[in-house]
């Protein structure tokens, strides 16, 4: 137990007041909170992005742009979600609220330098947005930024470029401060495979983040080089190779599709045993498998750039590396399955989130299959299929699990709950809408429709139509959602301690937590983290609910 | 690192600065003796960065006082960035 507890009629919101104590806390569940409302003002603006290109392809033609502006709007579109969005949303919201709580201490190790992450992002994200205020207007490259094109583009490339280099860096210092936080700063009690899932899926991408990273990092570096100073690497025309840079783009930007994804399969695997009641089946092949699909991640680069002029003995080698990720990431599923299977499962949204989550990943799943197969990848290649596989994997991976973790974690942030009746009714519109925008995209793609194209042949017109209509009920269920939780965090009925029945130690501690996390010594047993014959006894200790 | 670990001398440090200097003046040496820009020239030039760096991380970073994780974090990084060259090797070698 921490020494440092303090009283726990001192929540963290209450511990310290002023727009100072905010924006220069050292408190690891204030920065995740200053994430959370950076990440969702940007998301808010992706989605919007993302509103106006379904309405600019709901007929043929120009509609609401021109084809430069469009250009421009998937670019940024792009950049926002990914690295504003995607990369930061689970570790730094979450990971920076949970991982101390969840290994029973007070902080993060570093704490300094998680503030100074959280500045490095919003310094990215100034950065990014000043690209619509200067030269010749925000960059029209697409958000891999691919050479030659992102050397010559006389848009806002350079500005761009360092935003991403800038944001890079604040991934690269939060995955090292869960590194040295997780080794060196968990529970006495706690040895590794007594860590809740979570954790474990939280260390996986940190290492992801930490040596994955700082490549693009150069890499995009060297793109700004060439377009300042005409050094010739990249572009054919300088001597360059546009392969290389694909190459280098792809070692980091394959490995960070893990990043967005193993802490949301940690989440799952948190919710899962909750919400069943019963500890999860095989914890240690989805821990082990974290880390397998961190791993192996590095090895399957290339299967971005089969139709790019590589050598055929590569573009084996990276179809057969491909296929094996699908193995560890089918234990992770077919142990969360299997945990349902007979548990006493309570209904609630967050489960629905997760099982939601579950559908969509094996639609992204098994359509990424089909872009592994080097056959059948040539085929697919640069069509709206794969921006549809992409979003469900990403979406309907990432964005439905940190959008269920935002309802099931909710009661412990804000010490409210939520209406679980206008939860249901959210997650319905923005899972059928998500699945009629996506399904119309991956089919519109088979049928031969490029990605990124401003116009289309008629043929395509009707599925573009129903694509557009599924963006509509997909904003109604997003818009719902936010109109739910923001209203709950006011005026939502307090929360206990432990509304789900969760037998993780943030369920140990009061909503909102206090300032030390830990008001009382926490149980931990020597059967793991989701021994839920502890429940009784977890549930034991008072229940002060607190009002902020 | 550990109390009981051998603490890092000014003497060891003006050896390794010593032996990072001279291994600099061979990389020019080299960088004529093998003709410039050709795949010789570069494999060498690349040869001797790598004893440099080693000596680099072992001394002047001092993981060579350090505990054994770190070592094998190390390691671990190398054997990534050499499975990065191989693979990339598979495309340029035969393209």
């Amino acid at each position: 137990m921490d020494s440092h507890a303090i009283d726990s009629n001192l929540n963290f919101y209450e511990a310290k007041r002023g727009l100072f104590s905010w924006i220069f806390t050292l408190d690891h569940k204030r920065i995740a909170l200053l994430y959370l409302y950076s990440i969702s003002l940007f998301f808010l603006v992706g989605v919007a992005l993302g509103f106006l290109m379904r309405l600019e392809l709901f007929s043929p033609g120009g509609q609401v742009m021109d084809p430069r502006t469009y250009n421009q709007v998937f670019t940024f579109h792009g950049v926002i979600m990914i690295f504003l969005v995607i990369i930061p949303s689970i570790p730094a919201v979450f990971g920076n609220f949970f991982l101390p709580i969840m290994i029973g201490t007070d902080d993060v190790a570093l704490p300094r330098l998680n503030l100074f992450s959280w500045w490095l992002y919003i310094i990215g994200a100034l950065m990014a947005l000043g690209t619509l205020m200067f030269g010749n207007g925000p960059a029209d490259t697409g958000w891999t930024f691919y050479a030659p094109y992102s050397v010559t583009s006389d848009t806002n490339v350079s500005m761009l470029l360092l935003a991403a280099f800038v944001l890079g860096f604040s991934s690269i210092l939060t995955g090292l401060n869960f590194i040295v936080t997780i080794h060196r700063l968990r529970a006495p009690q706690m040895p590794w495979f007594k860590m809740p899932l979570f954790a474990w899926g939280l260390y996986a991408t940190a290492w992801i983040q930490l040596l994955a990273t700082p490549i693009v990092g150069i890499t995009l570096l060297m793109v700004v080089m060439e377009r300042t100073f005409g050094i010739g690497l990249f572009d054919p025309a300088l001597g360059g190779d546009p392969v290389l840079y694909q190459h280098l783009f792809w070692i980091y930007s394959h490995p960070v599709v893990y990043v967005m994804i193993l802490p949301a399969m940690g989440i799952v695997s948190e919710v899962i045993p909750t919400s069943a009641q019963r500890t999860i089946f095989g914890y240690k092949a989805i821990a082990l498998s974290s880390m397998a699909i961190a791993f192996l991640g590095y090895f399957v680069w290339g299967h971005h750039m089969f139709t790019s002029g590589m050598s055929d003995e590569a573009r084996v080698v990276f179809s057969f590396i491909t296929f094996l990720v699908a193995i560890p990431t089918a234990i992770k599923v077919f142990n969360w399955i299997a945990t349902l299977y007979k548990g006493s499962i309570y209904i609630t949204p967050n489960l629905l989130w997760s099982t939601a989550f579950i559908f969509n990943f094996l639609i992204g799943g098994l359509t990424g299959l089909i872009n592994g197969a080097l056959a059948a990848d040539v085929h697919v290649h640069d069509t709206t299929y794969i921006v549809a596989h992409f979003h469900y994997t990403m979406f309907g991976g990432t964005i439905f699990v940190f959008l269920g973790a935002l309802h099931y974690w909710f009661p412990k942030i804000w010490g409210r709950m939520y209406n679980q009746k206008l939860a249901y009714w959210a997650l319905g519109f923005t899972f059928v809408g998500f699945n009629i925008l996506y399904g119309a995209m991956l089919t519109v793609g088979v049928k031969g429709m490029p990605r990124r194209y401003y116009d289309y042949l008629p043929q395509f017109e009707f599925l573009n139509k129903v694509a557009t209509v599924g963006s509509w009920i997909l904003i109604l269920g997003i818009l719902l959602m936010i109109y739910n939780l923001i209203r709950s965090a006011r005026k939502g009925e307090i929360a206990p301690r432990n509304p789900w029945n969760g037998v993780t130690l943030e369920w140990q501690v009061p909503s909102p937590p206090p300032l030390h996390n830990f008001d009382r010594p926490f149980i931990l047993s020597e059967n793991g983290p989701y021994d839920f014959s502890l429940l009784e006894k977890i549930n034991e200790v008072e229940q002060k609910p607190l009002d902020h | 690192m550990s109390k009981h670990s051998h603490s890092p001398s000014y003497k060891s440090d003006l050896i390794t600065f010593a032996a990072l200097m001279a291994l600099t003046i061979i990389t020019i040496w080299a960088s004529y003796a093998t003709g410039g820009t050709t795949v010789l020239a570069v494999s060498v030039a690349m040869f001797i960065a790598t004893i440099k760096a080693t000596f680099v991380v072992r001394n002047f970073m001092h993981i060579k006082y350090d505990h054994i994780i770190y070592k094998i974090f190390i390691g671990i990084v190398i054997l990534l960035f050499l499975s990065f060259i191989v693979l990339l090797g598979i495309d340029y070698a035969l393209r």
